[in-house]
């Protein structure tokens, strides 16, 4: 499904995210990639998010060329693409289900289909009876929810999860992980980086840890060293 | 259906936008509002300037006066000549007591131009020819033709006043028409600076919809709306003030300016053309205006 081969990131201040990066990410694989703060992590999931561009080599996401995609057509690639971000990007002025409605709005879907949809997504992630909530009546964890419910609102077949579980207590933590792990089971890829090791369980999920800006250690058996 | 349910959206979006910065929406509509009422008194300015010239030109004509005592077969021979002559548009013959009598209806009408006329007059009347050109410009040649007449005594020539007027009235109008291109240029920034403030305060939100997906056509259409409600807005007052001060002004000065020589433009056709031209002006400079601030985001990396 994500296809790197010889990928580096450099950035204008002459930081190198990613150096030479060789990898494969099969469709339906459950990935966490771990690794110290500064090592690369953002990099990674920001180049498949076509958050941030490549600035060598080559980037195959559902086997189309992304490496030097124009801004102006990355939004078709971006619709089947979920993000979880770890502060949750919620808009605070809109209620949860505003905020769901906006990304089915944003890919120009019809009033009718988004209230469908949204609701049902909604519903998805335990979080029916705050619809009309805004973010600051809510907790971490829901808070979390109603981004996985943008996140997979346009039903993409890739989820990326940047530290998702970063600003929550472990038995949140794990809500979240165990909403993630279903959403695999129902066929979707999910790429988590993570902080939280206790939350990468033992089976089978790959690990793939990197430092500096390179994979250090890729095991598909979920063993990982604490 | 679909794409009407789209555009709600972004009329809403755009609307929001407005309201979410009214200072700096306000800002905006209030200079399109200056620029836009200065260039309508151009307009009106230019129309009337134009119907003046016209009017001038179309009375201007050469008097050329016959010698004491000429016979009618010289003066038969002079006309027959000016009759022929490629510069000459009409030409008209006043004998002295017709010339007389012209005069006192003049004076007994309580005409504004006979104390000009006066002044340039000679006792005893002359015969005279009142000679049109067949423009302005052609003045000079057809007076220098008709002074070589044999019975001819004098011609006297208002060319040099009329071009006076025509040269200030087109210095006036090039002066106008650079400052109005001036405003009109600090306009279109101020309403892109509003657009790219509203577009800077909503980043978060605009780098989410890129995220989910969506285009920059969808993202940035809002904006173009905001530009555009400006734009309307902005044209509103300029639109009432063509159409109601013109005519105010029309009515209180009777439909002359000045002296009766100078008419007013008819408001009938004018204040609806130059209040039409507004509203597109208007709607075209905050386009530009938005589009530009929206092209600068969308370029960005």
């Amino acid at each position: 499904m994500i296809e790197f081969t010889n990928v580096s990131k450099r950035y204008p201040n002459g930081v190198t995210g990613i150096h030479n990066l060789n990898l494969n990410i099969n469709k339906g694989e459950f990935v966490f990639v771990i690794g110290p703060s500064g090592a690369g992590k953002s990099s990674f999931l920001k180049m498949i998010s076509l958050q941030e561009k490549v600035s060598a080599g080559e980037l195959k996401i559902a086997n189309n060329d992304v490496t030097s995609i124009s801004k102006f057509k990355s939004h078709l690639h971006r619709r089947k693409i979920g993000v979880v971000f770890q502060d949750f990007k919620l808009l605070p002025k809109l209620t949860v289900y505003q905020n769901v409605a906006f990304a089915l709005e944003a890919v120009g879907l019809p009033a009718k289909e988004v209230r469908k949809k949204a609701m049902k997504v909604i519903y998805l992630v335990g979080l029916g009876n705050k619809v009309l909530s805004y973010p600051n009546q809510l907790s971490g964890g829901e808070q979390q929810r109603v981004s996985i419910a943008r996140a997979i609102a346009n039903n993409p077949d890739l989820i990326i999860a940047d530290e998702p579980t970063g600003n929550l207590d472990p038995e949140n933590s794990f809500q979240i992980l165990s909403i993630l792990k279903k959403l695999n089971e129902e066929g979707k890829t999910i790429i988590m980086a993570t902080h939280n090791y206790d939350l990468i369980f033992d089976n089978g999920c790959r690990v793939i840890r990197i430092d500096k800006g390179a994979v250090v250690q890729d095991e598909v058996m979920g063993y990982h060293e604490v | 259906m679909k794409s009407k349910g789209r555009f709600l959206i972004y009329a809403r979006d755009g609307f929001k936008n407005v309201c979410n910065h009214i200072f700096m929406s306000f800002s905006s509509v209030l200079t399109l509002i200056i620029t836009l009422s200065l260039c309508a008194v151009f307009l009106m300015f230019v129309s009337n300037t134009n119907q003046f010239t016209r009017d001038i030109e179309s009375q201007v004509a050469l008097r050329v006066e016959f010698h004491i005592g000429v016979s009618d077969a010289e003066i038969e021979a002079a006309l027959a000549e000016v009759s022929v002559h490629p510069l000459v548009g009409e030409y008209e013959f006043r004998n002295r007591y017709e010339e007389h009598a012209r005069i006192a209806e003049m004076i007994a009408d309580g005409d504004d131009r006979i104390e000009v006329f006066l002044a340039d007059i000679e006792a005893p009347l002359h015969d005279v020819i009142r000679v049109e050109a067949i423009d302005i410009y052609s003045l000079d040649e057809l007076s220098e033709f008709i002074l070589n007449l044999e019975p001819i005594y004098r011609v006297s020539d208002p060319s040099e006043a009329s071009e006076a007027i025509s040269a200030t009235t087109t210095a006036i109008r090039n002066v106008m028409m650079v400052f109005i291109v001036v405003l009109l240029v600090l306009a279109v920034f101020l309403i892109q600076n509003t657009i790219r403030v509203t577009i800077y305060s909503r980043q978060e939100e605009l780098s989410i919809m890129r995220l989910v997906g969506g285009s920059i056509g969808h993202i940035t259409f809002p904006f173009v709306i905001e530009g555009l409600i400006i734009g309307v807005i902005g044209a509103i007052v300029p639109i009432a003030f063509t159409l109601v001060g013109y005519r105010i002004m029309f009515n209180t000065t009777g439909g002359t300016f000045a002296i009766n020589l100078f008419q007013l433009v008819e408001p009938a056709r004018l204040v609806y053309q130059v209040g039409f031209l507004m509203g597109i002006i208007s709607i075209s400079v905050s386009l530009v205006g938005s589009l530009v601030a929206v092209a600068k985001y969308a370029l960005k990396d």
